[in-house]
């Protein structure tokens, strides 16, 4: 009895759940939003499938009770502790990946770069541009607000620590991170791993491990919320 | 333990976990909705009257067909259960299972975003997918002799049962009743599949596998275990490869673009419905050398 009404309400069900993730704004956590709408449309074909099956009577006797029972739980498992943006924990695994340039993804275009547009720049669009410019001093002392999470580890110096976003193209899977190190300061102190940051302050050019390296020095940080959309599309 | 519980880990962990389920889902009723129409309205002398008659002929027109099934690897597995049950020979039904997440155009044309048009790899890989592919089925078509051997006991069942569940009065009530088997069926193993490529990206340090990156032969392999465990979609794993083209040999990027789309832990999970581990094991090997030996031969042009 209790194989069957897993059997056959899984689809429903997580069907359901998929477009509650949705008005919940929790999608964007999980897939990029190119792909919500294909998500969703497979969402409700599936909800008008499982309508069918209702008025039909269909019954799936046939397969395992685990089946749909593990959709089940699952379910429950994210409704009760709810999803978070990915964090330093990925971060952390990824640092291999840690500012890697994919041109396709940078919205920068030549004529912002060409008038010095940078006022819109995302973590990710700075990162491009740093890796572009053959002359990296002409940005010094160019003012920057910025959005992210604080991110530090034993590889990064202690009077720095890491402004940091994750820039995906699929899902969660394949997010990337970018980051601009920031000068630590008192504005800084109270706020540790994961906190989100809005800081304004201005960019200048270190020596650092005996390479050039841009990092942020602080006017103003203010602690803020995730994003709804916390990942760089 | 409470504090485990609530760490960032688990929390990254469970993004990832839901991530990649999400992801497969449209992908998955997809190939469920083709598997289901193609069970209850196309006869099986329909797709015998399309093939070649010679089965050698067979496996390059099947791993071709890819290229009108806009469906990554999650959504073909319902497609090859189905061909299956459509009395389709292992060695056939699995190559087109290996070709087709490579030569269909969602993951053409996303290749070509990531690497360029005029780009060897993109080349390479739709050329080392088919050969690949017809060379696994070839060889599963000369070695093995009775499908019944490969196939798990209770899908060779339903495989010979299919036939006589075949003509009913009612169609709607028929497809129906296929989607909503197949996708407990596919999506339970999915789960798991997804459960332990989650895990993995959590609690295994990819650094383990990436520093061997300079390493030219063994650069190949590392880029086939990350392809193996991350798990991540065809249709866009070529812009998850191009961020590892820089400190990785053209080689092992091809590499990683033909086994990946071929063997992951979540494929592996979901064909555990419907094959033999034994046999699972076996294809997973020959993949995984003639990937390394399409890597090395990449290399070696270059």
């Amino acid at each position: 009895m209790i194989k069957r009404i897993l059997n056959t309400y899984s689809l429903p069900v997580f069907s359901i759940f998929v477009i509650y993730l949705w008005r919940m704004n929790d999608l964007n956590l999980l897939i990029h939003p190119r792909y919500h709408l294909f998500t969703i449309s497979s969402a409700i074909f599936s909800l008008i499938v499982s309508s069918i099956v209702i008025y039909k009577r269909v019954k799936d006797n046939q397969s395992e009770i685990t089946n749909g029972s593990l959709v089940l739980v699952t379910i429950i498992i994210v409704l009760i502790s709810g999803l978070s943006p990915l964090s330093s924990a990925v971060l952390g695994q990824r640092n291999d990946q840690l500012n890697v340039v994919i041109n396709s993804q940078s919205d920068i275009s030549n004529n912002q770069i060409f008038e010095n547009n940078f006022d819109s720049f995302s973590l990710a669009d700075w990162n491009y541009y740093f890796s572009i410019t053959n002359n990296l001093e002409s940005i010094n002392n160019q003012k920057v607000i910025l959005e992210g999470f604080f991110y530090e580890d034993e590889f990064i110096l202690d009077e720095y620590f890491q402004l940091s976003r994750f820039v995906i193209s699929c899902c969660a899977v394949d997010a990337r991170p970018v980051g601009i190190l920031v000068q630590k300061s008192e504005l800084s102190s109270e706020y540790g791993l994961d906190d989100w940051l809005k800081i304004e302050g201005w960019l200048e050019i270190r020596d650092i491990d005996s390479r050039d390296q841009v990092v942020i020095i602080v006017d103003e940080l203010k602690s803020i919320n995730a994003p709804d959309n916390p990942y760089i599309e | 333990m409470l504090e485990f519980l609530v760490s960032n880990q688990v929390s990254d962990f469970k993004t990832i976990f839901v991530g990649i389920i999400v992801e497969s889902f449209p992908f998955i009723i997809l190939g469920i909705l083709v598997s289901a129409i193609f069970a209850v309205f196309v006869k099986d002398e329909f797709i015998y009257k399309f093939l070649p008659k010679n089965r050698f002929l067979k496996l390059p027109v099947l791993s071709l067909l890819g290229v009108f099934m806009p469906v990554c690897e999650c959504g073909n597995v319902p497609v090859v259960r189905r061909f299956l049950k459509k009395k389709l020979s292992v060695a056939h039904s699995v190559t087109f299972l290996l070709a087709a997440p490579i030569l269909n155009p969602i993951t053409i044309f996303s290749t070509s975003q990531a690497f360029g048009w005029d780009s060897e790899i993109l080349v390479y890989r739709i050329l080392g997918g088919f050969i690949i592919a017809n060379l696994v089925g070839l060889i599963v078509l000369i070695t093995t002799n009775s499908d019944e051997d490969l196939l798990t006991e209770d899908f060779y069942k339903e495989v010979c049962d299919s036939h006589h569940h075949d003509h009913s009065h009612d169609k709607l009530r028929d497809t129906v009743s296929i989607f909503i088997k197949e996708f407990n069926e596919v999506m339970g193993m999915m789960l798991i599949g997804a459960l332990i490529a989650a895990f993995t990206q959590i609690f295994i340090p990819r650094d383990i596998i990436t520093q061997i990156g300079t390493n030219l032969p063994l650069s190949i392999l590392a880029m086939m275990i990350m392809a193996f465990v991350v798990s991540i979609c065809a249709n866009v794993d070529a812009f998850f490869a191009l961020s590892y083209a820089n400190t990785f040999s053209k080689g092992s990027i091809v590499s990683f673009l033909t086994f990946g789309p071929m063997v992951d832990i979540k494929i592996f999970s979901m064909l555990k419905t419907t094959f033999k581990i034994k046999f699972l094991v076996y294809l997973t090997s020959i993949i995984a050398l003639l990937s390394f030996i399409l890597g090395i031969l990449v290399n070696l042009l270059q």
